[in-house]
């Protein structure tokens, strides 16, 4: 695990207001090399909270990035290395992630982080115990009733999607549906994106 | 490569704990009765973790060798991201797509152990994590993926969910891209594989009277058979089903490098096919129709 994974990655458990940043344990760091990229760097830097990423490379053992940094130090070489470095070369290989209200552990393990919760970790929604059964609806026709009902309170709840296109297309005699989602929340005109039907 | 232990950093990874959780499979902590008996978007169904779980954590040596070609759309969504983009690949498999364009970089989840460390055994940065409660912050991607992945939950709320998840992580006015099996196939010897999932499978499952009383080992796989009479009023007939078990044929001589497949076979989960010389496994589909994703 990468730290631009640990300064994006934070605890969805019921109940935790503030997942991020994760605790780090270190059992173990490798380094492995990749190629600098400027426009990625440039990129991530207006999403990094820097502090997490400055803390966490502490942790590795990793002390050459400044406590504090703006956007004008990118057009210094020697910044954008050790970004890059601290960003994508140091791996936790072994050890932990901790969610930091509730102490939850998660394992490290030949350098996957294990994100899984078990089911009493998990937010429910009120609107789904009306889907308790879910059935294929035309099926069980009350059930499917309800379950409409819930469904509609529920795609009211999802916000900001644009649908852009959708299309059935084929692939080795197989049909798929493609379907390109935008999230709206920002005032940009949706993009239009060409899927055509594939002539495979 | 370079090796670097930290001194001092380690709080409580002393124990032999770490050598643990490689053996431990994190799904069969989550098949609880108990929980099953109130279904939220986020409490995965019993069907998804025995039909898309379990058969994948078998087949995924396997599943992954036979996982190369890319769909060009997808190839074509991918460049035409600008460079320097983070891509998210949620249900990532072994990933395929990762690295597809070198100018992005990409973070692949899957659930699947195994296939999940394929992708890091090639390099690519990935974790164990489920599509439909992503543990990501909000806006931090700058497009999604999920490829082929939707049709394998098992309830129209989990997929909501799964969509929602995408949109929520990638920033504003940032690109998901969403591929699912379509119900309406050009292929129609294609649906004699698959198996519809009846209606009686469906009460034996998710009846409200007794939705407890399957348990894993008293369901049998007898009813899946691929010479399923399909012919009178076919297209009819499909239309009407959206949920099915897509088979897939694990060949001996890769069976015996999975390892789990003498256990599945044990407990019902595969079938042996003499015929094909192969350990088939069900694998859980709901099949989506055109315009079904827009509701």
């Amino acid at each position: 695990m990468r730290l631009l994974t640990h300064n994006m990655l934070s605890s969805n458990i019921k109940g935790v207001t503030n997942g991020f940043p994760l605790r780090i344990e270190v059992e173990k760091v490798v380094e492995k090399q990749v190629d600098l990229s400027p426009a990625f760097l440039r990129n991530m830097f207006s999403k990094i909270e820097w502090k997490a990423l400055v803390d966490a490379s502490h942790s590795f053992g990793y002390a050459e990035l400044p406590e504090q940094a703006d956007a004008s130090m990118l057009d210094s070489e020697d910044f954008l290395r050790k970004f890059h470095h601290a960003l994508l070369e140091l791996h936790l290989e072994e050890g932990a992630l901790i969610c930091p209200e509730t102490g939850r552990r998660f394992p490290v393990s030949k350098g996957i982080p294990n994100m899984l919760l078990h089911e009493d970790e998990c937010i429910m929604m009120t609107v789904d115990k009306l889907k308790t059964t879910d059935p294929p609806s035309p099926q069980i026709p009350g059930i499917g009733l309800a379950r409409e009902k819930a469904l509609d309170g529920y795609s009211k709840a999802v916000e900001g999607i644009a649908k852009v296109k959708m299309k059935i297309m084929s692939k080795r005699k197989q049909k798929f549906i493609i379907w390109l989602a935008r999230n709206t929340k920002s005032s940009r005109e949706p993009q239009q994106v060409n899927l055509e039907r594939c002539t495979s | 490569m370079r090796e670097i232990r930290v001194k001092g950093a380690s709080s409580l990874c002393s124990s032999t704990t770490l050598c643990d959780e490689e053996t431990h499979v994190p799904q069969s902590d989550l098949v609880n009765d108990e929980h099953n008996s109130s279904v939220g978007a986020k409490v995965t169904p019993e069907i998804e973790m025995k039909y898309v779980h379990r058969v994948y954590e078998a087949i995924a040596p396997h599943f992954s060798s036979t996982r190369f070609a890319k769909w060009p759309k997808v190839a074509a969504f991918l460049s035409s991201l600008s460079s320097g983009s983070l891509v998210l690949d949620a249900g990532c498999g072994n990933g395929k797509y990762s690295g597809l364009n070198p100018d992005c970089f990409f973070i692949g989840c899957d659930i699947s152990h195994p296939l999940v460390k394929i992708c890091a055994d090639r390099g690519h940065e990935v974790l164990v994590a489920d599509a439909v409660n992503l543990p990501y912050k909000t806006g931090f991607g700058d497009a999604a993926i999920t490829i082929a992945v939707l049709h394998h939950l098992r309830t129209e709320c989990r997929r909501k969910k799964a969509i929602e998840e995408l949109v929520r992580v990638v920033k504003k006015g940032g690109l998901v891209l969403i591929t699912v099996w379509a119900v309406e196939q050009e292929d129609k010897s294609l649906l004699n594989k698959w198996t519809p999932i009846s209606e009686k499978y469906a009460e034996e499952w998710i009846g409200p009277s007794s939705p407890r009383e399957c348990s894993p080992s008293s369901f049998k796989l007898e009813s899946i058979q691929e010479t399923e009479e399909h012919s009178s009023g076919h297209a009819k007939g499909f239309k009407e089903s959206s949920e099915y078990f897509v088979p897939w044929h694990l060949p001996y001589h890769r069976a015996e490098v999975s390892g789990a497949s003498a256990s599945a076979l044990a407990n019902g989960l595969a079938k042996k096919d003499d015929k094909k010389d192969a350990v088939v496994y069900n694998r859980y589909y709901h099949v989506f129709s055109e315009g079904e994703l827009e509701r």
